[in-house]
């Protein structure tokens, strides 16, 4: 005989419910107010379908920012795109990223390029997996960052073939200052990609 | 002399060529990591870790919880297996047996085919090593009716991606045909497996590597590294069942559906196809990583002096950041460069977690005052329940990562809570009573395996709610509301030679609409010392179900040390099956002393309990648990008193094991419930304790000094 017993509060059914709310129709963006309590550079971040949450930069170290979560999972940027992503339990270690790179360049090809950067993970150890992707641009798109209404073009990575069979596409959004200010990314195989909305931007001192 | 130099190019360019693979081996041995998701070792038809009919040596890492459904015709198999500890598994199976009907008599259960339920245990004795293959021994339904008894030694060597399986197997697990039993050299008592019928449930240790015959058994499994896919082929000889066979060959595949699901296929007799499917958690480790938002608030230099200057401000401010996060301020005293406070949370279950928020919380504040040393004491109810002191220059350091967890320990005590001074008191929350609060959720009610149908349940809602008069009594109750039912379909009334004090859970079962309970309960102000907390409390009214009365119960425990006791007594009356508010005429004393010890084997717990229970009868429950760091409990238990196995009927005595799932592993965000599952063979009368009494232990379980210690992990989060 098996009896159920359920000791939980209301509370559970309310998370539940919240739950399914997000699996229908996305998580919830992060409030202007908790924006606004907090003094510092930020974003909006999430693995997958989690719930969003906000996240603060910590240090600027040759124009590589490392943002940070409360539960400590650092994120690194180099001009909106990450190159390092630490604190779960797989982890990103490092992107050595083509010379031709965007993140380089800084600057977004209106035409095709392929390129070839070569990504190192934790737990477990990969060294220096060389990936290829196909970068390009999709389309022009207006998006809402905390009801303001931003003009972008919507850049698109495509992973091709490599060693492990690893298929993702990255989506970027950016602005007319030639600045990511919304992005999904995929940093492993093994984990979800992450979703990144500029809330609070950094301006260098 | 030009021959031997070529030689030697050739053999340095050789070695050069084959350091180069190994280095590239090297740099890329990790890609098989990437290239699938292990889901790691899956179950057999038995529920067991291994291949298709046999058992394998494996077992999962400890934490791991895994329901298991087989269709294996003509015997199919719900299985719910466990991992107390990396070296055990223990397995429970509910089987549907195609070959037999219920009962020979169709006028008491039908159509329906024979229910089996018993337990599986695993244990492995030596660890594979580079060298050596991994041993375990294995006792198939060793508490039960014995249809699927049998005992058996087995070794694995995993051998790159092929794991290769050997074992003995006695009783089900062997065939006339097999060798001779070892054993019988040694003593003759293993010569015969007959035993006279009994009432099955025992453990019977004389019936352990019994019989005339031990079968061999053999098996091999391949892991193919591109797609996670095991597949499977095996050896084994037994027919417990004696069904058609023409093979004693099976093979199959374990295909990977995800992380946490498998499925399985296979062929086996030589005549029959089946499948399974599998899902599997680890709940040992956070599934879910926590993500909690807190708040570091900056005061300007005014902010800081009126922090600093006024009590009234920096006790308040230090409610109201608390009061975010669940954590509720009942008093603050202030001495010297010293904080008490004292504080009420229900959201975080690891107690140092909850200790580290309200530094994070609060450091600031503190800073204003410049506050040395802080102790926090934890409050549930009315009763403190013991106390964190520590100096708070340290706990920062820690928080800023420039201090290791083993040296804020030498800066870290847990005592008990010992009176402060009044004078010292610089807030003190008010409490309006009477207060009101109220609840709703799901209800279910299930009956699996009656004899009239496999099957019946109950959808409904449980409204719950109450009064807090005071800060020592409040009344509860809850109302169970039935919206969908098929519990009608018992119609058989239950036998017993005992009391009937649960064997007529149908006949509660069926009321669509109950009082389920109605209490009063009244908790006294405690006594605390500098040596001990002591406490204890009244109830009366309807505590459950199937009873109501009234009684008493007291706790006593030291934090530092690793053992509590408590103990309860309660007059009792038997509450009609419609339960309202009537009774039926059995009524009976009972109440047990229980002590609780936390044993030094990590989040291991034992309790005893002595005492007398609801149908009259005197004796002991043992209850051994396994907590881990996550909060996920897995723990078996078993009642033994002074009625015959005669008298308790089918089972023997009363046992079960039992898994408490915390809610919160799979959610970004802090909370304490939990869901319980009990599994027991059989709703018996006898050893049946009641349920719904004050539960004292529940205020004291887990907040030792021993056991936060164990859970030192909640300092990370």
């Amino acid at each position: 005989m098996i009896f159920l017993c359920g000791c939980a509060n209301d509370s559970i059914y309310t998370e539940l419910l919240k739950n399914f709310t997000i699996l229908v129709n996305g998580p919830e963006d992060i409030s202007q107010d908790l924006v606004d309590k907090v003094p510092y550079a930020s974003m909006q971040a999430r693995l997958g379908n989690s719930e969003n949450s906000l996240i603060v930069l910590e240090e600027d170290r040759n124009n590589i920012l490392k943002w940070t979560t409360s539960n400590y999972v650092k994120i690194f940027t180099q001009n909106g795109f990450v190159i390092r992503l630490t604190g779960l339990g797989n982890e990103l270690q490092k992107i050595d990223l083509d010379k031709n790179h965007p993140a380089n360049l800084i600057q977004f090809p209106e035409d095709k390029i392929v390129m070839t950067s070569f990504y190192s993970f934790e737990n477990p150890q990969l060294i220096r997996l060389p990936v290829k992707t196909i970068f390009s641009f999709v389309k022009d798109e207006t998006i809402i960052v905390l009801g303001k209404e931003i003009e972008t073009k919507v850049f698109k990575e495509e992973s091709l073939n490599n060693l492990i069979s690893w298929r993702f596409e990255n989506k970027y959004w950016v602005n007319e200052n030639k600045e990511i200010v919304k992005s999904i990314q995929h940093f492993s195989p093994k984990n979800p990609p992450i979703h990144l909305l500029t809330t609070k931007k950094y301006s260098k001192p | 002399m030009q021959q031997q130099s070529q030689l030697w190019v050739i053999t340095i360019r050789t070695l050069f060529f084959f350091l180069l693979i190994f280095n590239s081996l090297a740099i890329y041995s990790s890609l098989e990591d990437y290239l699938y998701s292990d889901i790691g070792d899956t179950s057999n038809i038995h529920g067991e870790v291994g291949l298709i009919n046999i058992p394998s040596s494996r077992i999962l890492d400890e934490g791991n919880l895994k329901l298991h459904l087989v269709n294996a015709d003509p015997i199919n198999s719900l299985l719910i297996s466990t991992n107390p500890f990396d070296w055990m598994e223990v397995s429970l199976r509910y089987a549907d047996i195609n070959t037999e009907k219920y009962s020979p008599y169709p006028q008491f259960s039908g159509k329906q085919t024979y229910k089996d339920k018993s337990f599986n245990l695993k244990v492995r004795l030596i660890k594979e090593s580079d060298n050596f293959p991994e041993l375990s021994i294995g006792f198939r339904d060793f508490i039960g009716t014995g249809k699927f008894a049998g005992e058996y030694i087995v070794s694995s060597k995993r051998i790159g991606d092929f794991d290769f399986t050997v074992g003995l197997g006695w009783g089900s697990l062997s065939n006339s045909d097999g060798i001779h039993n070892p054993f019988i050299d040694i003593d003759d008592h293993f010569k015969s497996r007959f035993k006279p019928y009994g009432r099955g449930g025992d453990l019977e240790f004389d019936r352990w590597f019994t019989g005339e015959k031990v079968s061999s058994f053999y098996g091999v499994e391949y892991i193919n590294k591109y797609s996670g896919i095991r597949f499977k082929l095996d050896y084994d000889s037994s027919n417990a069942f004696n069904l058609p066979k023409n093979s004693d060959f099976a093979f199959g595949l374990s295909i990977p559906a995800s992380k946490f699901i498998d499925i399985n296929l296979f062929r086996h007799r030589g005549n029959s196809l089946g499948f399974g499917i599998s899902y599997k958690a680890n709940y040992a480790n956070q599934i879910v990583k926590k993500n909690e938002f807190v708040n570091q608030i900056i005061f300007n230099k005014s902010d800081k002096l009126l922090l600093s200057e006024n009590d009234a401000i920096f006790s308040g401010t230090i409610n109201v950041i608390l009061r975010e996060y669940g954590i509720f301020t009942q008093e603050i005293f202030l001495s010297a460069n010293k904080v008490n406070l004292i504080v009420d949370q229900s959201r975080y279950r690891n107690l140092n977690t909850a200790t580290k928020r309200i530094v994070e919380l609060i450091r600031s504040v503190l800073q204003t005052r410049d506050i040395k040393k802080l102790s926090i004491t934890y409050k549930t109810g009315n009763v403190n329940i013991g106390q964190v002191n520590f100096s708070l220059n340290k706990f920062e350091k820690f928080i800023d990562n420039s201090l290791s967890l083993s040296e804020l320990n030498n800066f870290l005590e847990y005592s008990n809570y010992k009176n402060i001074d009044e004078k010292n008191r610089i807030f003190q929350g008010v409490v309006k009573y009477p207060s009101f609060y109220w609840g709703i959720k799901p209800d279910l009610k299930n009956h699996v395996g009656a004899p009239e149908a496999f099957y019946s349940g109950q959808i409904g809602i449980l409204a719950g709610g109450g009064i807090n008069i005071d800060k020592n009594s409040n009344i509860d109750t809850s109302i169970s509301l039935s919206i969908y039912q098929n519990l009608d379909q018992l119609r058989l009334k239950s036998y017993s030679r005992l009391p009937k004090v649960r064997s007529d859970i149908r006949e509660y079962l069926q009321e669509k609409y109950a009082l389920r309970d109605l209490t009063y309960t009244y908790i006294s102000d405690p006594k605390y010392s500098e040596n001990f907390l002591f406490f204890g409390g009244l109830k009366v009214g309807l505590f459950e179900e199937m009873f109501g009365g009234v009684g008493g119960e007291i706790a006593l425990r030291d934090i530092t040390q690793p053992w509590y006791i408590t103990a309860n007594y309660y007059w009792v009356k038997q509450r009609n099956f419609n339960q309202r508010l009537s009774f039926r005429n059995y009524e009976t004393f009972t109440g047990h002393l229980n002590f609780t010890w936390e044993t030094p084997i990590e989040g291991v717990k034992l309790v005893l309990s002595g005492g007398r229970y609801l149908a009259r009868d005197s004796g002991i429950t043992v209850n051994m648990s396994k907590t881990f760091k996550t909060g996920f409990t897995v723990g078996f238990f078993a009642t033994k008193t002074d009625i015959s196995t005669l008298e308790f009927g089918e089972g023997s005595f009363d046992k079960g094991i039992y898994f408490s799932i915390p809610l919160d592993i799979v959610s970004s965000s802090y909370r304490k419930d939990n869901a319980r599952f009990v599994w027991r063979n059989l709703t018996r009368d006898g050893g049946s304790m009641l349920s719904g009494g004050l539960g004292l232990d529940g205020y004291i379980e887990n907040t030792s000094s021993n056991f936060l210690n164990y859970l030192s992990n909640g300092f990370y989060e």
